[in-house]
């Protein structure tokens, strides 16, 4: 496995996994929002995306078009294996990094 | 009613973002934005969606690939991904890749190989400073053709001039550089002082000539060496500059050496220059003793056509006072330039025009391989355009594309030409000016990029226009079959037309000088080449300074000669024919034939050991063969040949006649015996008329004679090594310059045909295998195109042999129109090739048919392999085949 992981990167690969099947760009800005509670501007998630993809981390599928996206269609994300195991070893490095430091800073 | 995003945003976003981002990351906002609109209300969405838009602006967008909407794109926007589609579509048909690339690689190759030959040939001209005002200035001879000229005319022409910057005379020299055993004939010119500034060149070591070394005293004192020379013989030493070497055995001093880069175009292999070194009443410095050429260097200042007046008036008044040495006023100036390409520009621009119909086929080759491709992918343009693609970009796709290709095929042109140089040079015939600089350099490579985008820009234009036209609704009709539209069928008939038509002019040209190359070779030469060998002699130094000695040494060199196995004859003589020698004497018969003896003919001059007919094999027709006899003290003979006698006695006997060869004071000869002609200048050049004496007659003895021998006649070479013995036992310092054999002397007569001919053999298969390939493309395809036609027709019962005979048809048809184009082009254009043939017509009847007929037959194999092939396919499947 080549290159570390940005923080960002690392969120948008969450946000697509939390998303299913249903992972398109606007989707996954809302999960970025919700849930670790950061605003980011849709063409930040689309640059990271294309670069996630350059990457090899992620694939894409494009959908049907679609009257209320004024006859757009979506583009489809989903972690490909690579992108799942580069997330696991975050983490690994992650916990191991906060072992036996106080409370707050120790991850579960 | 549903709530919009601001537009302007929005067109904001479609511009700046990439094509494959923008419609997911537009259709997520907007959807988002009526999301928003609903929960938040519009005012907070509108900000919302600016917030968004500004923040897509700012970024910067990673150009991974490019949109496939171009429509409102400007022209050059996403050519680059024009470029890789290209390669991508070229990397997915590698056969129809490699057949565009090879067939460009042809004909630019070729066209490459050819510009590098005439471009310091033809186009640039002699390597002198301003050498467009350096003129030759020559008598004429009595065909008005520029000759040669006398010391006291060039020596008027300087004192008279005003128009002339510099002027210089010159004569070959062949002097004799060592002693004893390693005796080495160089070759050179005698040269008055103001040669090289003449030329405009000075030595890059030492000095040049001065005034007062063009005089006895400096003739045989000074010398100034090449650059080759110097290096080869003297290491390149620079203290070679004041020594002495011996040359000729006499001492003389090196005083100058000229640049590398110095180019002897006037004696292309001269390596050392004398001073002339003439002084009024100089034997050799007479009027008449035409033996000098002059080069001269007009003033910038002068217009050509003043010095041309000028010299005029100057030749008249030399005219008026010498009415007996001159036959004719004016002088032939001829520019250097002009001079070196005389004899080798019909050649040259003959195989340019070949070079550039072979080039023409491969454009129309490759426009119909696109066509014919572009009918499997006009379902792909058909839908791009259906998708808003609008013209522009997809005639660009097209031109992209041919570029692309054109530029691989230059590539591996480049590669091509290289080698196609070095057979050039290989092959090329004496006398093609600056070989030596012929290679393929950064201008030839320009050129070649030049030329491929050239043909990338016409081999892709059509094709693009035919795509551009490609029928949405028709395409839709077919219901996924490929049709074919009126405009691309009708311009791939007009390619047959013309292939077929270019091909034919082609074919004829090479049919005309392979016919002339025949005739040529079947000139009689007179002489009986087979077997006989030459070996030029030369006598030099004190040891030979009385003619007696000469004739001595000469005939036992025969004597030996005569004695070694292998050799059943042998004889010395003046010149040798058809070896570019040339001597020529004017003959006044004892009966006056005109007022002024300048006006009298001339004919060439051969002095003659005993034997010289027999060694030949030059029949006598009449009278007698000159014989030992014939010597010093006996009553002066000549022989004359046939064309001789017809020309000056006419009807009367010739034999008993008596006739002097030169000027008033030599002997009156008489006629003893008639040959048979032998082509002396070339087997072009009909017979003219010669003069045979016995070289112990003639008022000096040459020192430079030619030692013919007759060998073997399988490979007269062989007795070589033992007659070059023979010589040495006699005299070792005598050197032999160089052997050669009667065969390769009329071999090399017929080199520049034969140098044409093998090209336009190369480009005529050439053009025959790609038009032959074009016409079986175009003609296999519209048999394709019609394989249900034929399945319905089989169906309904036609026969094999009609559906045949009418694809036999239309494809002649086609090719018989291409036959009428080219051959009227053929006969406009082969006057072009007059200069080259030799008795055989532009328009010889024999080439023409044969050609026709080579080209018919072509076409008619091309239709009915394919036609064959659909035929045979049984009806059902052809049926099924939509």
């Amino acid at each position: 496995m080549n290159g570390f992981l940005g923080e960002f990167e690392q969120l948008i690969l969450f946000a697509i996994l939390q998303a299913g099947t249903e992972a398109y760009g606007a989707v996954i800005q809302r999960e970025i929002e919700s849930r670790a509670g950061r605003s980011a501007s849709l063409g930040a998630v689309y640059t990271t995306l294309q670069r996630l993809e350059d990457k090899g981390l992620i694939a894409s599928r494009v959908g049907d078009p679609l009257p209320e996206r004024g006859g757009r269609r979506r583009k489809y994300y989903l972690v490909k294996p690579a992108g799942v195991r580069h997330l696991e070893s975050s983490l690994a490095a992650l916990r191991q990094m906060t072992l036996g430091l106080p409370r707050p800073l120790e991850a579960p | 009613m549903t709530p919009m995003p601001p537009s302007l945003a929005t067109r904001l976003l479609e511009a700046r973002l990439p094509g494959t981002v923008g419609e997911f990351l537009v259709g997520d906002l907007e959807e988002a934005y009526r999301a928003r609109v609903e929960t938040a209300g519009s005012l907070r969405a509108n900000c919302w969606y600016w917030w968004e838009t500004a923040m897509v602006l700012v970024r910067r967008w990673p150009r991974s690939a490019t949109s496939p909407s171009m429509a409102a794109a400007p022209w050059w926007r996403g050519l680059r991904g024009d470029v890789r589609q290209g390669l991508r579509v070229g990397r997915r048909a590698p056969l129809f890749t490699t057949l565009v690339v090879l067939t460009f690689a042809l004909g630019l190759g070729a066209a490459g190989a050819i510009f590098s030959v005439l471009h310091p040939v033809l186009l640039q001209g002699a390597p002198y400073p301003d050498a467009d005002r350096l003129v030759t200035i020559n008598d004429p001879d009595n065909h008005g053709e520029a000759s040669n000229i006398g010391y006291p005319t060039f020596t008027d022409v300087a004192r008279e001039s005003r128009s002339l910057e510099h002027l210089a005379a010159m004569s070959s020299w062949t002097p004799i550089l060592g002693g004893r055993g390693d005796a080495v004939q160089l070759s050179g010119q005698r040269v008055t002082h103001d040669f090289f500034r003449t030329l405009g060149v000075q030595p890059s070591l030492g000095r040049d000539f001065l005034p007062e070394e063009d005089s006895h005293a400096g003739r045989n004192a000074v010398v100034i060496l090449g650059h080759g020379f110097w290096q080869a013989r003297f290491a390149g030493d620079s203290g070679i500059i004041g020594r002495t070497i011996q040359l000729s055995d006499r001492a003389v001093t090196v005083i100058g050496v000229m640049p590398r880069s110095f180019e002897s175009l006037l004696s292309r292999t001269a390596m050392v220059w004398a001073p002339l070194g003439y002084e009024e009443g100089d034997g050799p410095a007479c009027r008449d003793c035409r033996h000098l050429r002059v080069i001269a260097r007009r003033r910038a200042s002068v217009t050509p056509a003043t010095l041309q007046a000028e010299l005029l008036q100057i030749s008249t008044a030399m005219v008026r006072q010498f009415p007996g040495n001159y036959a004719r006023a004016g002088f032939v100036i001829i520019p250097l330039n002009a001079l070196l390409l005389r004899n080798v520009r019909p050649v040259l621009l003959a195989i340019t025009g070949a070079v550039a119909l072979l080039l023409l086929i491969a454009c129309v080759n490759v426009t119909n391989l696109f066509l014919g491709r572009g009918l499997l992918r006009s379902s792909e343009f058909a839908v791009r355009s259906a998708l808003g693609a609008g013209s522009v970009p997809l005639i660009r796709q097209v031109l992209v594309e041919a570029l692309l290709l054109a530029l691989a095929g230059g590539i591996l042109g480049a590669g091509i030409a290289y080698a196609g140089v070095r057979l050039l040079v290989h092959l090329a015939p004496p006398g093609i000016p600056r070989l030596d600089q012929v290679t393929v350099n950064g201008t030839v490579l320009g050129f070649l990029f030049l030329l491929a985008t050239l043909c990338g820009v016409i081999a892709g234009t059509a094709p693009a226009i035919a795509a551009r036209r490609t029928n949405l609704g028709g395409l839709l009709r077919a219901g996924g079959r490929s049709i074919i539209g009126r405009t691309s069928r009708q311009l791939r008939a007009a390619l047959v037309v013309v292939e077929v038509a270019v091909a034919l002019v082609l074919l004829t040209g090479t049919g005309l000088l392979l016919r002339s190359l025949d005739r040529l070779l079947a000139v009689p030469t007179g002489f009986d080449a087979p077997g006989l060998v030459s070996l030029p002699l030369q006598t030099y130094g004190s040891r030979y300074a009385e003619d007696a000695t000469v004739h001595q040494f000469y005939a036992r060199v025969l004597d030996q000669v005569r004695s070694v196995p292998g050799v059943s004859g042998a004889a010395v003589v003046s010149q040798l024919p058809l070896s570019g020698d040339f001597d020529t004497w004017g003959i006044h018969t004892e009966v006056k034939q005109s007022i002024n003896p300048a006006d009298d003919p001339d004919g060439f001059r051969y002095a003659i050991s005993p034997g010289y007919l027999a060694t030949m094999g030059i029949p006598l027709l009449r009278g007698r063969d000159i014989t030992p006899d014939d010597n010093a003290t006996a009553p002066p003979v000549v022989m004359i040949n046939a064309t001789m006698a017809r020309r000056i006695f006419g009807t009367a006997d010739p034999l008993e006649q008596r006739l002097r060869i030169g000027g008033d004071q030599s002997p009156l000869r008489t006629v003893v015996g008639i040959t048979g002609d032998t082509r002396q200048q070339g087997l072009d050049v009909g017979p003219e008329s010669q003069i045979y004496l016995p070289a112990v007659q003639n008022q000096f003895a040459d020192s430079r004679m030619v030692l013919v021998v007759r060998g073997p006649r399988a490979d007269p070479a062989l007795v070589v090594p033992a007659v070059r013995e023979a010589i040495a036992q006699i005299d070792p310092t005598v050197p032999i310059a160089s052997v050669v054999t009667m065969t390769e002397y009329v071999q090399l007569n017929a080199a520049t045909r034969r140098f044409a001919l093998v090209l336009f053999q190369l480009f005529g298969a050439a053009a025959l295998t790609l038009a032959a390939l074009g016409l079986y493309g175009v003609l296999a395809a519209s048999v394709i195109e019609r394989t249900r036609e034929i399945g319905i027709r089989s169906a309904l019962g036609a026969t094999s042999g009609r559906i045949l005979g009418q694809v036999a048809r239309s494809a002649l048809r086609l090719a018989g129109l291409g036959v009428v184009v080219g051959l009227a082009t053929s006969l406009a254009g082969t006057g072009l090739l007059q200069s080259l043939l030799f008795e055989v017509s532009p328009t010889d009847q024999v080439t023409y048919f044969a050609v026709c007929g080579l080209l018919l037959l072509v076409s008619l194999v091309a239709a009915i392999v394919p036609g064959w092939r659909a035929v045979r396919v049984a009806p059902a499947v052809a049926l099924r085949e939509e």
